[in-house]
């Protein structure tokens, strides 16, 4: 499945390489910290899976690198794709990476496909405008890709506009344009959450062997943890906007090694779990943003706090070779 | 006495002609659809993507109006119910498409307490607003969040927002549209636990539709699968998951990913090859004859009818001994 290039054999020069980048918002009630502070590499063909709280900064991170921030949001910090700092691009310059080199699939299709537009009109546009293929060329490459991401009967639906489609199927149609774009890296902000499993299976696939293919790394945000086991060579997962801990995929589910992350596997609802009255939770409320904080962000809900939690911030450390972790209890144990 | 109930329901679209002279015809999504829900009870729906869910969910509660069949609510056809706005109220909806379904000019604060206003007219401001940082709190968005607008949320965070404003006047029925799919499962935990503690005190009856077959496993009291717009499968929930019975809810259970890295990259080749069947050239036989692996000439040809195959258990397949 997923293209594994491990960690220890990255190339001196990730294709991808966040650096402490933070993304924050004005608001009447004063600034909310998104994204905070997040360093994060990816090597050409990996897959790297980012899975959090809900509000956890997921989305941000994507948008920050897209450009795509909304106008009361601000991005710092450095995100260097292929050595160039996305953040520093122009508007013209950063049109070009977007439709060349870095694809997006959005987390909410419906506001994300034009509603004017037939939805082969809309895959075809990209291959016109960046690959100079000719309309129909550029409709029928449409076409089968729409087919390849299990539509049925693509030929005649690729007519239909973005309204006519099941929720499942709009997220089908995002997924196929970016894919037509044969992208160096592809955002996906959680694709397949309405799909059934036996169609997911098959676009998860599709999307591995894409990336096999041209070599595309993916950064897929997701809650669903099955999916992550499927697809990713590497998980971060994210809390309070800030990584809490980073590891490969089977490290993660072997030795889950933050508290927040094995909070998150002791809560996943499982087919063969037994029957309970209620579904086990994550005690407390998540932080709701805010300004900053001194100590760790999953303090007021972790049930090994130390004193100094709620003051010091745990730093981010590798803790094990490919492995890095942000708490106190790490900390204290090595 | 039974809370809704759908008799016979056939749901459509009006598409345009092909043709530049064809008239507009009607493009039959749902079809034949039988199901009876009482009060305190939640029917889990399950089924392919496209098949028709959220069809059947507008039609209902009448947010689109059926082409066949009747939909009763309280033993009255809604078709005829004099003030269906008014009584609407007490039946809410949690649409699949959470920022969409938001007034990108409200406060959450006025979304969340808009309810009200039909529910308990009588209500002052103050207290409206109360009650809607009550019921997001109850999401797990706290008070600050009431004077944001949707565009300022994370996808979860709007998600559960459609959630709080479908809670907030007690309603008698949640129609729920992949109501959980982009939290994280610690909060999806505590949505469902809070559904199912209102169903507890007060009755509450809960149409639950998801891809998450574990999640339906927690909530449910029945389990609906559906496919091409037809059930294939109606069955007590536990019976259900114990031995699921027709060929494409087994399938279904055996691609539910798995989180453990080992198993799931193991994984060759993936569930289902085959045609997906369209509602624009619907097949003549099964629904799922294209992609079933025990499909047989028969299957191809005719339609296999929902019949009681078990006590309480009902399934759409040639093959199926109970
Ligand atoms: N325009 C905005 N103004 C203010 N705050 C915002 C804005 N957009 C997003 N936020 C906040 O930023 C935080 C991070 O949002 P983000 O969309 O990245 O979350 P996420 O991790 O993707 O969550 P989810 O899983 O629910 O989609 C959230 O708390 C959200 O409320
Ligand atoms: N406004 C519309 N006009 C024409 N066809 C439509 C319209 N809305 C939906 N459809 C079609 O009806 C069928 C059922 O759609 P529906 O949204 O009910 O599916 P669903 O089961 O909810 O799928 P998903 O799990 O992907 O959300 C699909 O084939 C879809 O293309
Ligand atoms: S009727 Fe035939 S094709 Fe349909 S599910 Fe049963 S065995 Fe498979
Ligand atoms: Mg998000
Ligand atoms: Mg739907």
């Amino acid at each position: 499945m997923g293209c594994v290039t491990p960690l220890t054999q990255m190339t001196a020069e990730p294709l991808l390489s966040l650096q402490d980048l933070t993304v924050r918002f004005r608001l009447p009630q004063g600034e909310t910290v998104a994204v905070d502070g997040v360093s994060l590499d990816l090597a050409p063909g990996e897959v790297l899976g980012i899975v959090g709280e809900s509000g956890s900064g997921k989305s941000q991170i994507l948008y920050a690198l897209m450009g795509l921030l909304a106008s009361n949001g601000r991005a710092g910090g450095r995100a260097l794709f292929q050595g160039q700092d996305l953040l520093a691009l122009t508007e013209a310059q950063l049109d070009r990476v977007r439709g060349q080199d870095i694809s997006m699939i959005f987390q909410d299709p419906m506001t994300s496909l034009n509603p004017y537009t037939r939805v082969v009109d809309q895959l075809a546009e990209g291959l016109i405008v960046h690959k100079g293929l000719s309309r129909a060329d550029a409709r029928a490459e449409g076409v089968r890709m729409l087919d390849r991401v299990r539509i049925p009967d693509a030929a005649r639906r690729a007519r239909l506009y973005p309204h006519e489609f099941s929720g499942g199927m709009r997220q089908r149609v995002m997924i196929a344009m970016a894919l037509l774009a044969r992208p160096k890296l592809l955002l996906a902000d959680e694709p397949t959450t309405a799909l059934d499993v036996t169609i997911q299976a098959q676009v998860l696939d599709l999307m591995a062997e894409l990336g096999r293919e041209t070599g595309t790394a993916i950064v897929l945000v997701t809650h669903d943890l099955g999916v992550v086991a499927r697809l990713c060579d590497r998980v971060a997962v994210l809390y309070g906007g800030r990584v809490m801990e980073e590891a490969k995929a089977e490290a993660l589910f072997d030795t889950p090694s933050h508290p927040y992350t094995r909070g998150l596997l002791a809560a996943m609802p499982r087919l063969e779990s037994p029957l309970t009255p209620r579904l086990g939770t994550i005690p407390g409320t998540p932080r709701s943003g805010g300004g900053d904080l001194p100590g760790c962000p999953f303090a007021a809900r972790c049930t090994e706090r130390l004193d100094h939690c709620t003051t010091t911030r745990p730093v981010l450390q590798s803790t094990a070779p490919d492995r890095r972790s942000a708490c106190h209890l790490i900390e204290a144990a090595t | 006495m039974t809370l809704l109930e759908s008799r016979n329901l056939g749901v459509g679209y009006r598409i345009p002609g092909t043709g530049l002279f064809s008239a507009a015809r009607m493009l039959p999504i749902v079809h034949d659809l039988s199901l009876t829900l009482d009060p305190g009870r939640t029917l889990g729906v399950v089924g392919e993507s496209g098949c028709g869910k959220s069809t059947l969910g507008r039609a209902l509660l009448r947010l689109i109006v059926p082409s066949d069949g009747q939909v009763l609510w309280q033993g009255e056809d809604m078709a005829t119910i004099p003030d269906l706005r008014r009584r609407r109220a007490e039946m809410q909806i949690i649409f699949q498409d959470p920022v969409a379904a938001l007034d990108p000019r409200m406060t959450l604060a006025k979304i969340v307490s808009r309810p009200l206003a039909t529910f308990e007219p009588n209500l002052s401001r103050k207290d409206a607003r109360a009650r809607a940082v009550q019921a997001l709190e109850q999401v797990g968005l706290s008070a600050d969040f009431a004077d944001r607008f949707p565009h300022e949320l994370s996808g979860g965070q709007a998600q559960r927002v459609g959630i709080a404003r479908a809670i907030v006047g007690r309603p008698k029925l949640i129609i729920c549209d992949e109501p959980v799919s982009a939290l994280d499962v610690s909060i999806q935990a505590q949505v469902i636990n809070l559904l199912m503690e209102l169903q507890e005190k007060m009755g509450l009856a809960l149409v639950f539709i998801s891809h998450n077959l574990a999640v339906v496993r927690h909530i449910s009291h029945d389990v609906m699968v559906m496919c091409l717009g037809r059930v294939v499968e109606q069955a007590p929930r536990s019976e259900f998951y114990a031995r699921p019975l027709h060929p494409y809810s087994q399938a279904l259970m055996d691609a539910v990913p798995e989180p453990d890295p080992r198993r799931e990259k193991g994984r060759v080749g993936t569930a289902l090859a085959g045609e997906l069947p369209s509602v624009l050239n619907p097949p003549p036989g099964c629904v799922f004859a294209s992609r079933c692996p025990k499909a047989t000439d028969l299957c191809r040809q005719t339609r296999p009818e929902l019949r009681t195959v078990a006590p309480g258990r009902q399934a759409a397949c040639h093959f199926i001994e109970a």
